[in-house]
Protein backbone atom coordinates (compact mmCIF):
# COMPACT_ATOMS: atom_id res chain seq x y z
CA UNK A 1 0.00 0.00 0.00
CA UNK A 2 2.92 2.29 0.66
CA UNK A 3 3.55 2.35 -3.09
CA UNK A 4 0.41 4.45 -3.49
CA UNK A 5 1.77 7.30 -1.36
CA UNK A 6 2.69 9.52 -4.38
CA UNK A 7 -0.80 9.10 -5.85
CA UNK A 8 -2.28 10.17 -2.51
CA UNK A 9 0.10 13.15 -2.51
CA UNK A 10 -1.10 14.11 -6.00
CA UNK A 11 -4.75 13.89 -5.00
CA UNK A 12 -4.06 15.80 -1.76
CA UNK A 13 -2.33 18.56 -3.74
CA UNK A 14 -5.27 18.84 -6.13
CA UNK A 15 -7.78 19.02 -3.28
CA UNK A 16 -5.87 21.64 -1.33
CA UNK A 17 -5.18 23.82 -4.39
CA UNK A 18 -8.81 23.59 -5.50
CA UNK A 19 -9.83 24.90 -2.10
CA UNK A 20 -7.55 27.92 -2.52
CA UNK A 21 -8.78 30.83 -4.64
CA UNK A 22 -5.95 30.54 -7.19
CA UNK A 23 -6.46 31.64 -10.74
CA UNK A 24 -3.98 31.95 -13.60
CA UNK A 25 -4.62 34.37 -16.48
CA UNK A 26 -5.60 32.54 -19.64
CA UNK A 27 -2.58 33.69 -21.66
CA UNK A 28 -0.37 31.65 -19.32
CA UNK A 29 -2.53 28.50 -19.56
CA UNK A 30 -0.13 26.95 -22.09
CA UNK A 31 2.85 27.52 -19.81
CA UNK A 32 1.01 26.00 -16.87
CA UNK A 33 -0.08 22.92 -18.80
CA UNK A 34 3.42 22.21 -20.09
CA UNK A 35 4.88 22.77 -16.61
CA UNK A 36 2.34 20.29 -15.29
CA UNK A 37 3.42 17.69 -17.86
CA UNK A 38 7.05 18.24 -16.85
CA UNK A 39 6.08 17.70 -13.21
CA UNK A 40 4.22 14.47 -13.96
CA UNK A 41 7.15 13.27 -16.02
CA UNK A 42 9.57 13.95 -13.16
CA UNK A 43 7.36 12.05 -10.72
CA UNK A 44 7.22 8.98 -12.95
CA UNK A 45 10.96 9.20 -13.60
CA UNK A 46 11.66 9.42 -9.88
CA UNK A 47 9.33 6.53 -9.13
CA UNK A 48 11.06 4.38 -11.71
CA UNK A 49 14.50 5.31 -10.38
CA UNK A 50 13.34 4.45 -6.85
CA UNK A 51 12.12 1.02 -7.91
CA UNK A 52 15.36 0.44 -9.77
CA UNK A 53 17.24 1.44 -6.61
CA UNK A 54 19.23 4.17 -8.24
CA UNK A 55 17.25 7.09 -6.84
CA UNK A 56 19.23 10.23 -6.10
CA UNK A 57 17.42 12.94 -4.20
CA UNK A 58 19.53 15.76 -5.68
CA UNK A 59 19.01 14.57 -9.22
CA UNK A 60 15.29 14.21 -8.54
CA UNK A 61 14.64 17.63 -7.00
CA UNK A 62 16.82 19.53 -9.49
CA UNK A 63 15.21 17.53 -12.29
CA UNK A 64 11.78 18.64 -11.17
CA UNK A 65 12.58 22.33 -11.30
CA UNK A 66 14.87 22.29 -14.32
CA UNK A 67 12.45 20.20 -16.44
CA UNK A 68 9.63 22.53 -15.55
CA UNK A 69 11.66 25.64 -16.34
CA UNK A 70 12.96 24.17 -19.59
CA UNK A 71 9.47 23.17 -20.73
CA UNK A 72 7.98 26.60 -20.00
CA UNK A 73 11.03 28.26 -21.58
CA UNK A 74 10.32 26.31 -24.76
CA UNK A 75 6.74 27.57 -24.83
CA UNK A 76 7.99 31.08 -24.19
CA UNK A 77 10.52 30.80 -27.00
CA UNK A 78 7.75 29.59 -29.32
CA UNK A 79 5.65 32.64 -28.46
CA UNK A 80 8.67 34.88 -28.91
CA UNK A 81 9.66 33.70 -32.41
CA UNK A 82 6.06 33.32 -33.58
CA UNK A 83 6.19 29.51 -33.65
CA UNK A 84 3.35 28.86 -31.25
CA UNK A 85 3.38 25.14 -32.03
CA UNK A 86 6.82 24.76 -30.44
CA UNK A 87 5.12 23.71 -27.21
CA UNK A 88 4.15 20.53 -29.04
CA UNK A 89 7.82 19.53 -28.94
CA UNK A 90 7.72 19.57 -25.13
CA UNK A 91 4.33 17.82 -25.07
CA UNK A 92 5.47 15.01 -27.36
CA UNK A 93 8.86 14.52 -25.68
CA UNK A 94 7.36 14.48 -22.17
CA UNK A 95 4.39 12.37 -23.22
CA UNK A 96 6.54 9.67 -24.80
CA UNK A 97 8.83 9.59 -21.77
CA UNK A 98 5.88 9.36 -19.39
CA UNK A 99 4.52 6.30 -21.17
CA UNK A 100 7.94 4.63 -21.23
CA UNK A 101 8.44 5.26 -17.52
CA UNK A 102 4.92 4.16 -16.70
CA UNK A 103 5.51 0.87 -18.49
CA UNK A 104 8.75 0.24 -16.63
CA UNK A 105 7.18 1.17 -13.28
CA UNK A 106 4.35 -1.25 -13.96
CA UNK A 107 6.74 -4.07 -14.78
CA UNK A 108 8.86 -3.44 -11.70
CA UNK A 109 5.84 -3.30 -9.40
CA UNK A 110 4.42 -6.52 -10.84
CA UNK A 111 7.82 -8.21 -10.36
CA UNK A 112 7.93 -7.06 -6.74
CA UNK A 113 4.42 -8.29 -6.04
CA UNK A 114 5.35 -11.66 -7.47
CA UNK A 115 8.42 -11.90 -5.22
CA UNK A 116 6.33 -10.80 -2.24
CA UNK A 117 3.71 -13.47 -2.89
CA UNK A 118 6.13 -16.26 -3.60
CA UNK A 119 8.26 -15.72 -0.49
CA UNK A 120 6.76 -17.75 2.35
CA UNK B 1 31.52 -7.16 -6.23
CA UNK B 2 33.68 -5.68 -3.50
CA UNK B 3 32.75 -6.10 0.14
CA UNK B 4 32.43 -2.32 0.46
CA UNK B 5 29.80 -2.24 -2.23
CA UNK B 6 27.76 -4.91 -0.50
CA UNK B 7 27.87 -2.85 2.66
CA UNK B 8 26.66 0.18 0.73
CA UNK B 9 23.75 -1.77 -0.63
CA UNK B 10 22.91 -2.95 2.88
CA UNK B 11 22.88 0.66 4.16
CA UNK B 12 20.78 1.64 1.18
CA UNK B 13 18.26 -1.12 1.87
CA UNK B 14 17.69 0.13 5.38
CA UNK B 15 16.44 3.42 4.03
CA UNK B 16 15.25 1.78 0.89
CA UNK B 17 12.02 3.73 0.76
CA UNK B 18 13.13 7.25 1.58
CA UNK B 19 12.76 8.10 -2.13
CA UNK B 20 9.08 7.41 -1.93
CA UNK B 21 8.65 10.43 0.32
CA UNK B 22 10.50 12.67 -2.08
CA UNK B 23 8.27 11.50 -4.90
CA UNK B 24 5.21 12.01 -2.70
CA UNK B 25 6.23 15.57 -1.81
CA UNK B 26 6.83 16.48 -5.45
CA UNK B 27 3.54 14.77 -6.35
CA UNK B 28 1.83 17.06 -3.90
CA UNK B 29 3.28 20.14 -5.61
CA UNK B 30 2.38 18.78 -9.05
CA UNK B 31 -1.11 18.05 -7.78
CA UNK B 32 -1.46 21.71 -6.84
CA UNK B 33 -0.29 22.63 -10.33
CA UNK B 34 -2.84 20.27 -11.85
CA UNK B 35 -5.54 21.94 -9.80
CA UNK B 36 -4.41 25.35 -11.04
CA UNK B 37 -4.63 24.03 -14.63
CA UNK B 38 -8.13 22.68 -14.06
CA UNK B 39 -9.20 25.91 -12.47
CA UNK B 40 -7.83 28.02 -15.32
CA UNK B 41 -9.51 25.91 -17.99
CA UNK B 42 -12.78 25.94 -16.08
CA UNK B 43 -12.65 29.69 -15.66
CA UNK B 44 -11.94 30.14 -19.34
CA UNK B 45 -14.86 28.00 -20.39
CA UNK B 46 -17.12 29.73 -17.95
CA UNK B 47 -16.03 33.12 -19.37
CA UNK B 48 -16.82 32.00 -22.91
CA UNK B 49 -19.95 30.10 -21.93
CA UNK B 50 -18.61 27.00 -23.70
CA UNK B 51 -18.73 23.63 -22.01
CA UNK B 52 -16.63 21.49 -24.34
CA UNK B 53 -13.72 22.88 -26.30
CA UNK B 54 -14.33 21.54 -29.81
CA UNK B 55 -14.38 23.37 -33.16
CA UNK B 56 -17.88 22.31 -34.14
CA UNK B 57 -19.28 23.54 -30.86
CA UNK B 58 -17.46 26.85 -31.22
CA UNK B 59 -18.84 27.10 -34.76
CA UNK B 60 -22.30 26.53 -33.33
CA UNK B 61 -21.73 29.34 -30.84
CA UNK B 62 -20.47 31.62 -33.59
CA UNK B 63 -23.60 30.94 -35.63
CA UNK B 64 -25.84 31.67 -32.66
CA UNK B 65 -23.94 34.89 -31.95
CA UNK B 66 -24.33 36.00 -35.57
CA UNK B 67 -28.08 35.37 -35.40
CA UNK B 68 -28.18 37.36 -32.19
CA UNK B 69 -26.25 40.20 -33.80
CA UNK B 70 -28.69 40.22 -36.70
CA UNK B 71 -31.54 40.63 -34.22
CA UNK B 72 -29.75 43.53 -32.56
CA UNK B 73 -29.16 45.19 -35.94
CA UNK B 74 -32.86 45.03 -36.74
CA UNK B 75 -33.57 46.47 -33.31
CA UNK B 76 -31.08 49.25 -33.90
CA UNK B 77 -32.65 50.11 -37.25
CA UNK B 78 -36.08 50.20 -35.60
CA UNK B 79 -34.76 52.41 -32.81
CA UNK B 80 -33.18 54.82 -35.26
CA UNK B 81 -36.51 54.97 -37.12
CA UNK B 82 -38.20 55.86 -33.86
CA UNK B 83 -35.67 58.60 -33.20
CA UNK B 84 -36.57 60.12 -36.58
CA UNK B 85 -40.25 59.96 -35.66
CA UNK B 86 -39.57 61.62 -32.34
CA UNK B 87 -37.61 64.36 -34.08
CA UNK B 88 -40.56 64.88 -36.38
CA UNK B 89 -42.88 65.17 -33.42
CA UNK B 90 -40.51 67.64 -31.84
CA UNK B 91 -40.54 69.67 -35.04
CA UNK B 92 -44.27 70.11 -34.85
CA UNK B 93 -43.63 72.40 -31.90
CA UNK B 94 -42.74 75.40 -34.03
CA UNK B 95 -41.17 76.86 -37.16
CA UNK B 96 -37.65 77.08 -35.72
CA UNK B 97 -37.78 73.53 -34.57
CA UNK B 98 -39.05 72.40 -37.94
CA UNK B 99 -36.15 74.07 -39.72
CA UNK B 100 -33.79 72.55 -37.23
CA UNK B 101 -35.29 69.14 -37.87
CA UNK B 102 -34.97 69.55 -41.65
CA UNK B 103 -31.29 70.22 -41.18
CA UNK B 104 -30.97 67.25 -38.91
CA UNK B 105 -32.67 64.91 -41.37
CA UNK B 106 -30.42 66.19 -44.14
CA UNK B 107 -27.30 65.34 -42.18
CA UNK B 108 -28.67 61.97 -41.23
CA UNK B 109 -29.25 61.24 -44.89
CA UNK B 110 -25.70 62.28 -45.68
CA UNK B 111 -24.41 60.08 -42.88
CA UNK B 112 -26.26 57.07 -44.28
CA UNK B 113 -28.45 56.56 -41.23
CA UNK B 114 -31.67 56.66 -43.26
CA UNK B 115 -32.90 54.17 -45.84
CA UNK B 116 -33.03 55.97 -49.18
CA UNK B 117 -34.69 55.36 -52.53
CA UNK B 118 -34.44 56.92 -55.95
CA UNK B 119 -33.36 56.25 -59.53
CA UNK B 120 -30.12 54.38 -59.90
CA UNK B 121 -28.43 51.20 -60.95
CA UNK B 122 -28.01 47.65 -59.72
CA UNK B 123 -24.80 45.86 -60.60
CA UNK B 124 -24.21 42.14 -60.11
CA UNK B 125 -20.71 40.70 -60.03
CA UNK B 126 -19.43 37.18 -59.62
CA UNK B 127 -16.13 35.31 -59.74
CA UNK B 128 -14.74 34.72 -63.20
CA UNK B 129 -16.19 31.97 -65.38
CA UNK B 130 -12.65 31.25 -66.68
CA UNK B 131 -11.82 29.79 -63.27
CA UNK B 132 -12.65 26.20 -64.24
CA UNK B 133 -10.30 26.39 -67.24
CA UNK B 134 -7.15 26.58 -65.11
CA UNK B 135 -5.67 24.76 -62.15
CA UNK B 136 -2.80 27.16 -61.51
CA UNK B 137 -3.52 28.62 -58.03
CA UNK B 138 -1.97 31.96 -58.95
CA UNK B 139 -4.22 32.27 -61.98
CA UNK B 140 -7.28 31.21 -59.99
CA UNK B 141 -6.40 33.89 -57.45
CA UNK B 142 -6.48 36.53 -60.17
CA UNK B 143 -9.86 35.24 -61.38
CA UNK B 144 -11.56 35.80 -58.03
CA UNK B 145 -13.14 39.09 -57.08
CA UNK B 146 -11.05 40.96 -54.53
CA UNK B 147 -11.55 43.85 -52.20
CA UNK B 148 -9.77 46.20 -54.62
CA UNK B 149 -12.23 45.31 -57.43
CA UNK B 150 -15.13 46.28 -55.18
CA UNK B 151 -13.30 49.40 -54.01
CA UNK B 152 -12.75 50.40 -57.62
CA UNK B 153 -16.43 49.95 -58.48
CA UNK B 154 -17.48 52.02 -55.46
CA UNK B 155 -14.94 54.67 -56.36
CA UNK B 156 -16.19 54.87 -59.97
CA UNK B 157 -19.76 55.18 -58.74
CA UNK B 158 -18.77 58.03 -56.46
CA UNK B 159 -16.96 59.78 -59.30
CA UNK B 160 -20.16 59.45 -61.34
CA UNK B 161 -22.06 61.22 -58.57
CA UNK B 162 -23.73 58.34 -56.74
CA UNK B 163 -25.52 59.68 -53.68
CA UNK B 164 -25.96 56.43 -51.81
CA UNK B 165 -24.28 53.06 -52.39
CA UNK B 166 -24.77 49.67 -50.79
CA UNK B 167 -22.92 46.42 -51.28
CA UNK B 168 -24.90 43.24 -50.55
CA UNK B 169 -27.16 45.23 -48.25
CA UNK B 170 -24.30 46.98 -46.46
CA UNK B 171 -24.48 50.75 -46.81
CA UNK B 172 -21.21 52.38 -47.86
CA UNK B 173 -20.67 55.31 -45.54
CA UNK B 174 -17.73 57.58 -44.84
CA UNK B 175 -16.28 55.13 -42.29
CA UNK B 176 -16.84 51.99 -44.37
CA UNK B 177 -13.89 49.77 -45.18
CA UNK B 178 -13.94 47.08 -47.86
CA UNK B 179 -11.35 44.38 -47.49
CA UNK B 180 -10.83 40.68 -47.95
CA UNK B 181 -10.63 38.48 -44.88
CA UNK B 182 -9.81 34.97 -46.03
CA UNK B 183 -12.19 33.92 -48.79
CA UNK B 184 -14.86 36.56 -48.14
CA UNK B 185 -14.99 40.34 -48.30
CA UNK B 186 -15.86 42.34 -45.21
CA UNK B 187 -17.88 45.53 -45.54
CA UNK B 188 -18.55 47.49 -42.36
CA UNK B 189 -16.92 44.47 -40.64
CA UNK B 190 -19.76 42.27 -41.89
CA UNK B 191 -18.67 39.30 -44.03
CA UNK B 192 -20.30 39.13 -47.45
CA UNK B 193 -19.69 36.63 -50.24
CA UNK B 194 -20.15 36.31 -53.98
CA UNK B 195 -22.26 37.09 -55.92
CA UNK B 196 -21.95 40.78 -55.10
CA UNK B 197 -24.83 43.14 -55.68
CA UNK B 198 -24.04 46.81 -55.71
CA UNK B 199 -26.92 49.27 -55.55
CA UNK B 200 -26.38 52.97 -56.16
CA UNK B 201 -28.72 55.95 -56.25
CA UNK B 202 -27.89 58.66 -58.77
CA UNK B 203 -28.45 59.53 -62.41
CA UNK B 204 -28.74 56.04 -63.95
CA UNK B 205 -27.26 57.05 -67.30
CA UNK B 206 -24.29 58.82 -65.73
CA UNK B 207 -23.64 55.97 -63.34
CA UNK B 208 -23.83 53.43 -66.11
CA UNK B 209 -21.52 55.31 -68.46
CA UNK B 210 -19.08 55.89 -65.58
CA UNK B 211 -18.76 52.17 -65.12
CA UNK B 212 -18.88 51.07 -68.76
CA UNK B 213 -16.50 53.69 -70.15
CA UNK B 214 -13.87 52.23 -72.48
CA UNK B 215 -10.96 50.90 -70.46
CA UNK B 216 -13.04 51.34 -67.33
CA UNK B 217 -13.82 48.88 -64.60
CA UNK B 218 -16.54 46.90 -66.39
CA UNK B 219 -14.37 46.60 -69.51
CA UNK B 220 -11.52 45.29 -67.39
CA UNK B 221 -13.67 42.82 -65.48
CA UNK B 222 -15.28 41.49 -68.63
CA UNK B 223 -11.87 40.86 -70.25
CA UNK B 224 -11.03 38.60 -67.33
CA UNK B 225 -14.30 36.72 -67.70
CA UNK B 226 -16.11 38.11 -64.67
CA UNK B 227 -19.87 38.07 -65.29
CA UNK B 228 -21.06 41.64 -64.94
CA UNK B 229 -24.71 42.56 -65.02
CA UNK B 230 -25.65 46.21 -65.00
CA UNK B 231 -29.21 47.46 -64.88
CA UNK B 232 -30.50 51.02 -64.81
CA UNK B 233 -33.57 51.23 -62.60
CA UNK B 234 -36.21 53.92 -62.15
CA UNK B 235 -36.28 53.15 -58.44
CA UNK B 236 -33.78 51.39 -56.20
CA UNK B 237 -33.55 51.19 -52.42
CA UNK B 238 -30.39 51.57 -50.39
CA UNK B 239 -30.61 50.40 -46.77
CA UNK B 240 -29.46 52.42 -43.77
CA UNK B 241 -26.09 51.94 -42.14
CA UNK B 242 -26.41 49.88 -38.95
CA UNK B 243 -22.82 49.86 -37.71
CA UNK B 244 -21.46 51.92 -34.83
CA UNK B 245 -21.57 55.71 -35.24
CA UNK B 246 -19.91 56.80 -32.00
CA UNK B 247 -16.78 58.92 -32.20
CA UNK B 248 -14.38 57.82 -29.50
CA UNK B 249 -11.35 59.94 -30.34
CA UNK B 250 -12.30 62.78 -32.65
CA UNK B 251 -13.63 65.99 -31.09
CA UNK B 252 -14.66 69.23 -32.75
CA UNK B 253 -12.06 71.99 -32.43
CA UNK B 254 -13.48 74.59 -30.04
CA UNK B 255 -14.34 78.00 -31.48
CA UNK B 256 -11.81 79.96 -29.35
CA UNK B 257 -8.98 77.66 -30.41
CA UNK B 258 -9.98 78.01 -34.04
CA UNK B 259 -9.74 81.80 -33.78
CA UNK B 260 -6.37 81.55 -32.07
CA UNK B 261 -5.08 79.35 -34.85
CA UNK B 262 -6.34 81.75 -37.48
CA UNK B 263 -4.67 84.67 -35.69
CA UNK B 264 -1.40 82.79 -35.50
CA UNK B 265 -1.66 81.91 -39.18
CA UNK B 266 -2.30 85.56 -39.99
CA UNK B 267 0.83 86.79 -38.23
CA UNK B 268 3.16 84.46 -40.03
Amino acid sequence: MIWLAPACGLIGGVLIALALPWHVPIQYANYLSVALLAGLDTILGGYRAGLEERFDDHVFVTGFFINMLAATALVWLGDLIGLRELYLAAVVALGVRMFTNLGIVRRLLVARMRVFRETP
Amino acid sequence: MAVGDLHKIEVHRKHSRHWLWYVTAISFVTGALLAACLRTQRQWRADLGIGVWRPEIIAEHLKASREEAKGYKAELAATRGRVTELENTLAQGGRDKELFNQELQKYKMLMGLVELEGPGIIMRLDDSTLRSATSDPEEIESLLLHDYDLQRVVNELRVAGAEAISLNGQRIVERTAIRCVGPVAHVNNVPIGTPYEITAIGDPQVLRSGLTIRGGIVDWLKTLGFPVELKAMPKVRVPAYTGPIELRFAKPVSASKQEADTAKGGKQ
